[in-house]
């Protein structure tokens, strides 16, 4: 029984996300998170951008603010100083957070507000048409790159380890206890926490690179790690020697962790210390 | 006890792939030719990485001509698994003894109802007179590894030949893995202290318990993303033709959770219920402990 369902918007669901979405497997398991760690939640705040991912929010019944393209961060640092005693737990996409909002995530990182910002990783913009973002791999082909992507794109979770977040970790929407350990630890760590997770865009990154339906490319995420390894799935193929799909190998887990002062600490503000944790 | 340099006997040790069936046989071979034995050897191993059966026959004594046990010849049987040990039982001599681990390692083919139950072991096998029920995994983990229990039930098969411990010592050290000798000994010493023991009453004993699994399914959340029906293990769900799922066969279902934490839509409830149930495996009570 997943107890986070109590915690819907009965009246919204079922959700916008396509069929085999990634974000629907990371909503299913960050509220599953939040039904076993809050008794309420009032004390939650749930800040989330534009995109598909930011989306998630409006299906969950906590305090929810669902703003500006690539200024959720921003937002959620308002919200975090106003009114320290929350949890603030920001939702944002790779478009949203590293393409248009790239400045804020680094400067967020920096000044290491008690701050969990989850990422959904889907390498493509997915809710305007599915072209190239930041996070897009080599070769890749997007509606922007019809003859592949030659660009090289960014490790979110090194990006933001550098700017100087103190907690970083990666998962993977195939792998929902472990993306649900790491949102956990991330929610309880005092300092900026950063998930980099890895989700899939059905309808325009696996359509592009004929990466197959829902549960082909949910696996993929699987098979990357030994098939890339050795050598095999030449791009864009993306396949390995039995037809089935694969992807680029990333490392998974917690990748940083480190305590160092928060903001909310130097600031010495009032009310930090009442948060429920 | 016998004179070890004339004793003639035939001993088989049975098991599942990868208990150590063969390093065990190997084990009892080494003794016997340090005490200038002539040992023969037999075993099978054809299935054994896919959990089948694997057997070693060990004969014997001053001079020894075949490898194979004839019925109603063989002196002792030592069951890496229960099951695997009750094979062996038309070969034994009236006055041999079975050594066998309450250790149940179901093929699986015979193991249909993983949630209720698994197929029904004879539990009159371990209140045989003949039958020295051991729980080894038990005892080798009190050891310090639970691998050792093929050592274990070598300790207590020790016990009734006339070997020095030394000898089986010696042996055990020379076939080990290095890293693993002072384990080995632990639990072969362990094993060599075996002796009966009143087991408490049933009622005593905690009661396992037994899973249910309720299933809901939202079916207007549902999107025919197909995650679920390639997902399960079990295979119970099926894409219909409105592209919604819906189960085959519920009652296959064993609650493992895989579908309702990768169902992008929420729309799956796996619901467990745990409830203590009558159907205890009463053999695991019935058993022979070192103290």
């Amino acid at each position: 029984m997943n107890p986070g369902k109590q915690l819907l918007r009965q009246d919204m669901m079922p959700h916008i996300l396509c069929p085999g979405c990634g974000h629907g497997i990371v909503l299913n398991t960050l509220v599953r998170v939040l039904a076993k760690r809050f008794t309420s939640m009032d004390q939650v705040a749930l800040v989330a951008g534009i995109g598909c991912s930011s989306r998630i929010v409006g299906y969950i019944d906590a305090n929810t603010l669902h703003t500006t393209h690539g200024r959720a961060l921003s937002f959620a640092t308002g919200l975090k100083l106003s009114r320290p005693e929350l949890t603030v737990i920001v939702i944002t996409g790779d478009g949203d957070g590293l393409g248009i909002g790239g400045n804020h995530l680094i400067h967020a990182a920096r000044r290491n507000l008690d701050l969990t910002c989850i990422l959904f990783n889907n390498e493509t913009y997915g809710m305007t048409g599915g072209q190239l973002a930041p996070t897009t791999v080599l070769r890749a082909f997007t509606t922007t790159t019809p003859y592949g992507n030659k660009e090289k794109s960014f490790d979110a979770a090194e990006l933001v380890k550098a700017a100087g977040a103190t907690f970083v970790g990666r998962g993977q929407a195939y792998r929902p206890d472990l993306l649900e350990e790491l949102i956990d630890r991330a929610i309880a760590h005092r300092g900026f926490s950063f998930l980099d997770v890895m989700t899939d865009c059905t309808e325009y990154f696996g359509r592009k690179n004929a990466l197959g339906g829902g549960s082909d490319l949910l696996f993929s995420q699987a098979r990357g790690e030994e098939a890339i390894a050795q050598g095999l799935g030449e791009w864009p193929e993306l396949r390995d020697p039995d037809g089935f799909p694969i992807r680029e190998t990333v490392p998974m887990g917690v990748l940083h962790e480190v305590n160092r002062p928060t903001l909310e600490e130097m600031m010495g503000l009032a009310g930090y210390d009442a948060r429920e944790e | 006890m016998k004179d070890p340099t004339q004793i003639r006997a035939n001993v088989v040790i049975a098991g599942v792939g990868g208990q150590g069936v063969i390093l065990a046989g190997n084990i009892i071979s080494d003794v016997c030719i340090a005490y200038g034995l002539d040992v023969k050897k037999a075993e099978v191993h054809g299935m054994s990485q896919r959990g089948g059966s694997v057997s070693a026959q060990i004969r014997f004594g001053p001079e020894v001509h075949g490898a194979l046990v004839e019925k109603g010849r063989l002196d002792w049987a030592v069951g890496f698994e229960w099951a695997e040990a009750l094979r062996w039982m038309p070969l034994l001599t009236p006055k041999g003894t079975v050594f066998v681990s309450t250790q149940e390692m179901i093929p699986p083919i015979a193991l249909k109802d993983r949630v209720s139950g698994t197929v029904d072991y004879p539990l009159e096998f371990l209140r045989h007179p003949r039958v020295r029920a051991i729980d080894a995994p038990l005892v080798a983990k009190e050891a310090g590894n639970v691998k050792t229990a093929g050592v274990v039930l070598l300790g207590a098969l020790s016990t009734e030949l006339p070997f020095s411990r030394e000898a089986w010592a010696q042996a055990i050290t020379h076939r080990v893995p290095a890293k693993a000798v002072d384990v080995n000994l632990r639990a072969f010493d362990l094993g060599r202290r075996w002796k009966e023991r009143v087991t408490p009453h049933l009622a005593q004993m905690p009661q396992p318990l037994v899973r249910q699994v309720e299933l809901h399914l939202e079916e207007s959340w549902c999107k025919g993303c197909g995650i679920c029906v390639n997902v399960c293990p079990e295979r119970i769900w099926m894409l219909n033709e409105k592209d919604v799922v819906e189960t085959v066969a519920p009652e296959r279902c064993t609650g493992c959770g895989l579908c309702e934490k990768l169902c992008p839509d929420l729309a799956i409830d796996v619901i467990t219920h745990l409830n203590s149930s009558a159907m205890v495996h009463e053999g695991r009570n019935v058993l022979w402990q070192p103290n």
